[in-house]
């Protein structure tokens, strides 16, 4: 089991910190590291590192596919590219480039997506985007990691440096609470136990990950004893893993920031319907567009909270097959 | 500044204010020209404002959604008093991107997501001309917005079919030029097949001026106005401090730049 350091509060670094530190560092031991973004710098706070490395960094404006497009071009000149926009215009609006001129040609490519699903708050259903997951996981051999906390940001970014293929790191700019340890491990297609529990597995990613264990330390008080897994990468995923917590609690819920169609809570099911059926039940966004809020109103709208995994978890102990 | 594009622009920074977000540098860029669209113009009214044959209004540039609500409110088709106290807030019709599925009339598209607006005006233009309408297209845009390939793709068609009933609008508050160098917008449109016209987009006698010239030239040719316009116009601090363009004023900053706007 992972040790981590989650309390609920403030973290020590807001993510797009430790995206700024982190590209820094690889400019710094990789020359061949660049960093491209269509406009929207000055929202990830990278403006300096423009300034700072001009052989590094690349604005195109506001081009998106383009951007998609070049970044492929340059790795196939010997670059390692990472690119950077809101998700819904990092996912949908370039994926034909990400499939085509990324993945299909073989090529390496990391994406940053941020303000992913309700963290886009006040910019509402324009810039809120749930169907991102889904799309990306029809790629094959796609990695995509929804963050659920700024170490794992940062260290996803230095581990998947060389990975080949599309990477898409979907990510809230900042509001994220520290889970891990600073020196936390991470492997592509590992998911990491965080809490143990044998009456119900609460399989979460991304922001819904400290949702789980809010709502894991809810369950004790009904005496309910919840596991909790962040997935990490919610592709590849941790079958093993998965498989484990179904023989093992035999009733899961799964959550995430994301359309119930096509991302985690899909993953588990075709995994399980085929392996081992288990109950599972999925907290997700269901049927809707985004809107505007806060992120609290938000949660509450689409039922991202502690409270509705609670409810799921129970009903899924009871009608556990 | 005249008395509206003071009155205009302290409405702007009271909405950010009330919902805590906002582009105000691109919004008080903007603000002159969508206004006099609206009160010289337009053939638009609130009361028209569903009518088959009145003119558009397309915000492409999203981000200037704050330019409009001020207008709007001028034009007596919102209240402030319905607007200030929900604007930003969960289930508001108010936000800083518009929303088209919130109002019957009054909106007409999703602002938000860049390179949208335009092909969406050349649709409604299109569809103009079939129906033999009268009614004008105005779409407002970014300089910056123009690095969208569907701004482009939109330009070919739109001088295909002829459509010398839609007017693009460029805000050029030279966003653009801090990320790529574009060259000329002007030589651009031109050789895409646009009548093009260039102004000071904070002076409203010239703007309107080129604006009805435009709306006459019924030659086969799709319109453009390049607006030559300034980030942060009405404030010198805001013109000044790019931190502005993603920033609400908080209860001193909004006393301070409405000062600064009182006195431009």
């Amino acid at each position: 089991m992972e040790t981590i350091r989650y309390t609920g509060g403030k973290p020590e670094k807001e993510v797009f910190q430790v995206i700024g530190e982190t590209l820094r560092g690889l400019f710094e031991s990789d020359s061949r590291v660049v960093y491209l973004d269509a406009d929207l710098m000055s929202s990830l706070k990278t403006q300096n590192l423009w300034k700072e490395y001009p052989e590094n960094v690349f604005n195109t404006g506001i081009q998106e596919a383009n951007m998609v497009g070049t970044a492929c071009g340059m790795y196939l000149n010997g670059f390692k590219p990472y690119v950077h926009s809101f998700t819904p215009f990092a996912s949908r609006r370039v994926f034909d480039q990400l499939f085509i001129s990324g993945a299909y040609a073989r090529k390496s490519i990391r994406v940053i997506g941020s303000d992913a699903g309700i963290m886009a708050t006040h910019n509402g259903g324009t810039h809120m985007c749930f169907e991102d997951v889904a799309m990306m996981r029809t790629i094959p051999d796609v990695c995509i990691v929804d963050v659920s906390d700024p170490t794992m940001c940062g260290a996803f970014l230095k581990l998947t440096k060389d990975r080949p293929g599309v990477t898409y790191i979907r990510t809230p700019r900042r509001d994220l609470p520290d889970i891990y340890m600073p020196d936390a491990c991470f492997e592509v297609g590992k998911g990491k136990v965080l809490r143990d529990g044998s009456d119900v597995t609460l399989f979460a990613c991304g922001i819904m990950v400290s949702t789980c264990l809010e709502a894991a330390e809810l369950l004790r008080a009904d005496g309910i004893s919840a596991r909790v897994v962040d997935a990490v990468t919610v592709a590849p995923l941790d079958e093993e893993l998965v498989l484990r917590c179904a023989e093992e609690t035999r009733a899961l819920v799964v959550a995430e920031n994301a359309n119930i169609h096509g991302g985690l809570g899909s993953a588990v099911c075709e995994l399980l319907s085929a392996k081992r059926p288990t109950r599972v039940i999925q907290v997700a966004v269901e049927e809707q567009f985004g809107r505007v809020g806060i992120e609290r109103d938000l949660r509450r709208y689409y039922g991202l909270t502690a409270e509705n995994v609670v409810e799921k978890a129970k009903e899924a102990i009871k009608t556990k097959i | 500044m005249t008395p509206i594009s003071k009155t205009l622009r302290k409405e702007a920074l009271f909405l950010s204010h009330k919902c805590q977000d906002g582009n105000l540098q691109s919004v008080f860029s903007c603000l002159d020209v969508v206004w006099t669209l609206y009160d010289r113009i337009m053939n638009w009214s609130p009361e028209t404002a569903q009518d088959d044959d009145r003119d558009f209004f397309i915000i492409s540039k999203g981000q200037a959604t704050l330019a409009l609500y001020p207008v709007l409110i001028e034009k007596g088709m919102f209240s402030m008093d319905e607007i200030a106290p929900e604007i930003g807030q969960f289930k508001s019709r108010y936000c800083i991107q518009t929303d088209l599925t919130k109002f019957s009339g009054g909106i007409e598209n999703n602002a938000g997501s860049l390179g949208h607006g335009l092909p969406f005006a050349v649709g409604i233009a299109n569809a103009n001309l079939i129906k033999k309408s009268p009614s004008q297209v105005y779409v407002l845009c970014g300089d910056g917005e123009f690095c969208e390939g569907t701004m482009w793709e939109s330009c070919i068609f739109a001088s295909a079919k002829k459509l010398d009933n839609l007017c693009v609008i460029i805000d050029d508050n030279d966003s653009v030029g801090a990320m790529v160098d574009m060259g000329s917008f002007h030589a651009k449109l031109t050789a895409f097949g646009f009548d093009v016209f260039e102004v000071n987009g904070h002076d409203m006698e010239e703007t309107e001026k080129a604006l009805r010239e435009l709306r006459g030239m019924k030659n086969g040719k799709p319109k453009a106005l390049i607006a030559h316009t300034v980030r942060g116009y009405g404030s010198p601090t805001m013109t000044e401090h790019d931190i502005w363009f993603h920033k609400a004023p908080n209860e001193a900053e909004l006393e301070m730049l409405v000062k600064e706007v009182d006195a431009f």
